[in-house]
């Protein structure tokens, strides 16, 4: 009885159901994924303050031949390295960099900066 | 105090806490598990050359990836390389099948590991497997099920290997990649795995965790990176003798780091406890919905370790069934950085983001999908937590507060004993911390006993207890903390539901539930002070009281605003003058009552201020609200016009 009388005034009162459908919903569920890069030009915007990267470290997918897009805006001066492609770029303090360039090989490549070796995203071509 | 008085405070605490709606947690569904019997040990790292590799065929590109490596480790590289080309593997998985035994070791060579094999979605009987569906969205398979059926929920399923040891061999974990590319649950699981050690590589872009640890006794998890999960970075489950060193993640929708269900073996200790199930040192866990969290997270050491740019720093719960180990314990948080956890993630979920596949949603780009309603801004929360140490830690730049302590009733956990329902928020320990540029320093509801704080300077309650006094031992906490609670935790990221009028999702000023409750109580005793006034108070000093009362009232809704200032205490002393004086002036059975009601706001501006009264079960913000509602239903009656005959005859 105790445990009826607990029950039904949490079911009534509380709610005590699933805690979180976000799985369950269209749209949300595990089975749904998607992995093919967005349409357009892929592109990213990151800034760097304090020795901290903003967004943290990214991951953009690239669909080879495409053009990237990266602008960078570093509160340090400092020197931008796209490896495997080998692109620089002086970054200047509070002014945005950007570099466009075709993404002619498939793999994953960091940029980064030199000075404070920090990796600011990682491009994944395939 | 009689037993059925305690009874009786012992119900209505029950009842008013069955307001709680049971969403305050963090936690997942697994088969049910027992704790490990703790007879294992942490695993030592192993130098030796790999048993078995793995790696991809592109010379070229593993050329390109091993570049700008110190020389003797390309060179490493190169002659790991050349023997894989020989004898490894290409995908993770397909090595893993080739354990034989206890204490070999895999390499993973830098590469990106896609494991197509393990991508497809299950066919055949492992599509229509009979098993529970979880309420997340997932079937809760049994270890043979897993077995049977590996690749259902996982893209590499480790099971039933012991002494394991999986290395990447790239200068750092971003080198060697493991992308679950939002296909499965868990980019790795590895289940009754004793003595599995992980180190030097990436594992990311999951629908549930990245690294799921279950149900064994001795793992270390050594530099590894995990990101971009809907819930969790690292899942460490039902597990004993873990260790977590040097490693970081970021951008999960629930936590970066959740050692869950940790093994319980210091139940019924003090302070003083022989070991930890789990530790926990130099990581960094940044730009989740909350850096740490521990859903029945018992025994675990937290130390030199950083969490910044989460919704909130730490999370320690009893808020979910099904996990071992509840009520939570003994965790102790020491030496570690918690700083600037103020991330506005709930936008995501309002304009819809959150609401596409995840692979849509954006995690790359710093997007986070908060799984679960949380104060933002906040430091470390318990809610519902016995027995743990926060220590010496640096704590700073919280819009909200450094350290939130709830209560959580044990049928919330799916027990429903009584003398279980007041359980938690006890002996909770805040020494030596350093906090700084915090919006408060300590926010509590009110509920537990022998909680205490040291070097706090702004909380709620304003008189905290300190260690080492006699402090409060209250059942429920304070009210307005608990329907604002009530209210908080109607969010579902799923239905897109913030709920209005609460702070948490963006509600300000007299959207806020607390401001609005404050309002209109003050509106309700304003105007019966003004009629009180006009029709009743016959002295010179009724006008002086009323307008001590008008301004305590006043000074109430001010303070509802904001909760950490004195001015919640000064509006119920104010208020409390104005009943006292005017019930004295009034004398008779109405006046005496105002009397009552007076010391009684006297009594909870003192709790609030200088000392929360001891024994007491209840605080008196709960006596003396309940009695303001029969004192207005008395006042309506008192201050009503009377009709002539009767004044005529009142005159005569």
């Amino acid at each position: 009885m105790r445990r009826a009388v607990v029950l039904l005034a949490c079911a009534l009162v509380a709610g005590c159901g699933p805690i979180s459908e976000t799985h369950h919903k269209p749209g949300t569920g595990h089975e749904v994924a998607t992995g093919a890069p967005m349409p357009g030009e892929p592109s990213a915007e990151i800034t760097i303050a304090g020795g901290r990267v903003t967004p943290p470290p990214g991951w953009l997918e690239v669909r080879r031949g495409q053009t990237v897009s990266l602008t960078v805006t570093s509160d340090v001066a400092d020197e931008l390295h796209v490896h495997g492609f080998d692109i620089k770029q002086t970054l200047q303090p509070g002014k945005p960099a950007n570099i466009r360039f075709k993404a002619d090989m498939s793999g994953v490549f960091e940029v980064e900066t030199h000075g404070g070796k920090l990796v600011l995203i990682q491009l994944a071509v395939k | 105090m009689p037993l059925i008085a305690r009874r009786t405070l012992s119900l209505l605490g029950l009842i008013l806490v069955l307001l709680l709606p049971a969403s305050a947690a963090l936690a997942h569904e697994e088969r049910e598990v027992k704790l490990p019997d703790g007879t294992g040990s942490v695993p030592v790292y192993r130098q030796g050359e790999p048993d078995l590799l793995v790696c991809k065929t592109d010379k070229s590109d593993f050329q390109r990836r091993i570049a700008k490596f110190p020389d003797e480790l390309r060179q490493r590289n190169l002659r790991l390389f050349a023997r894989c080309q020989k004898e490894g593997f290409r995908h993770l998985q397909e090595a893993v099948d080739r354990v034989d035994g206890p204490g070999m070791n895999i390499a993973i060579l830098p590469g990106l590991y896609l494991e197509e094999p393990g991508q497809p979605a299950p066919t055949g009987e492992c599509a229509d497997l009979e098993a529970r569906w979880s309420s997340w969205g997932y079937q809760i398979l049994s270890y043979e099920q897993q077995v049977q059926c590996p690749h259902n929920q996982n893209l590499v399923a480790i099971l039933g290997k012991k002494d394991l040891q999986i290395e990447g061999t790239g200068a750092g974990p971003l080198d060697v990649i493991i992308d679950a590319q939002y296909r499965k649950l868990n980019a790795i699981r590895a289940d009754m795995t004793d003595g599995v050690y992980f180190r030097n590589f990436t594992a990311q872009r999951t629908t549930f965790n990245s690294l799921y640890i279950l149900a064994t006794d001795g793992f270390v998890i050594d530099r590894m990176l995990t990101r971009w999960n809907d819930e969790y970075g690292f899942l460490t489950f039902a597990s004993d003798h873990g260790l977590y060193t040097d490693c970081e993640s970021y951008g999960n929708g629930d936590s970066g780091i959740y050692p869950g269900s940790a093994s319980n073996i210091n139940d019924g200790l003090g302070y003083e406890v022989p070991r930890y199930a789990i530790e926990i040192r130099r990581c960094k866990s940044h730009h989740n919905m909350v850096g740490y969290s521990g859903t029945a997270g018992d025994s675990v050491w937290v130390h030199d370790s950083e969490f910044w740019g989460n919704l909130a720093g730490a999370t320690m719960d009893s808020a979910f069934p099904g996990h071992p180990g509840l009520p939570q314990n003994h965790a102790k948080f020491e030496n570690n950085k918690i700083y600037d956890n103020n991330a506005a993630y709930y936008e995501h979920v309002r304009d819809g983001t959150c609401a596409k596949p995840p692979a849509e949603r954006g995690y790359e780009k710093g997007v986070v999908c908060p799984q679960i309603g949380l104060p933002p801004g906040s430091g470390i929360i318990t809610a519902g937590g016995n027995w743990n140490v926060f220590r010496n830690n640096q704590i700073w730049g919280h819009d909200n507060a450094a350290f939130n302590l709830m209560a959580v009733p044990a049928f919330i956990r799916g027990e429903e004993a009584w003398d279980k329902q007041f359980d938690t928020s006890h002996h909770n320990l805040y020494t030596g911390n350093q906090l700084k540029d915090n919006g408060a320093d300590v926010y509590w509801d009110g509920q537990g006993s022998a909680n205490c704080w040291e070097g706090v300077r702004v909380a709620s309650p304003a008189a905290l207890p300190g260690c080492g006094a006699t402090g409060p031992a209250r059942v429920v906490a304070e009210p307005v903390k608990l329907v604002q609670m009530y209210l908080c935790n109607d969010y579902s990221i799923g239905e897109r539901r913030l709920p209005g009028g609460c702070w948490w999702f963006g509600s300000s000023g007299l959207a806020r539930v607390e401001v609005q409750l404050a309002l209109g109580g003050s509106v309700v005793l304003a105007l019966m002070a003004v009629l009180l006034w006009r029709r009743r108070l016959r002295s010179r000093w009724a006008l002086p009281l009323t307008v001590v009362g008008l301004a305590g009232l006043a000074l109430d809704v001010l303070g509802a605003l904001d909760g950490y200032s004195v001015l919640p205490a000064a509006a119920l002393a104010l208020t409390g003058l104005w009943l006292l004086g005017a019930g004295w002036i009034m004398r008779g059975a109405f006046g005496w009552f105002t009397v009552v009601l007076g010391v009684l706001h006297l009594v909870d501006a003192f709790d609030r201020a200088v000392w929360m009264l001891p024994l007491i079960p209840i605080g008196p913000g709960w006596i003396r609200g309940l009695l303001t509602g029969v004192w207005v239903l008395c006042a309506v009656v008192v201050v009503a016009p009377r009709r002539r005959a009767e004044r005529e005859e009142a005159a005569a």
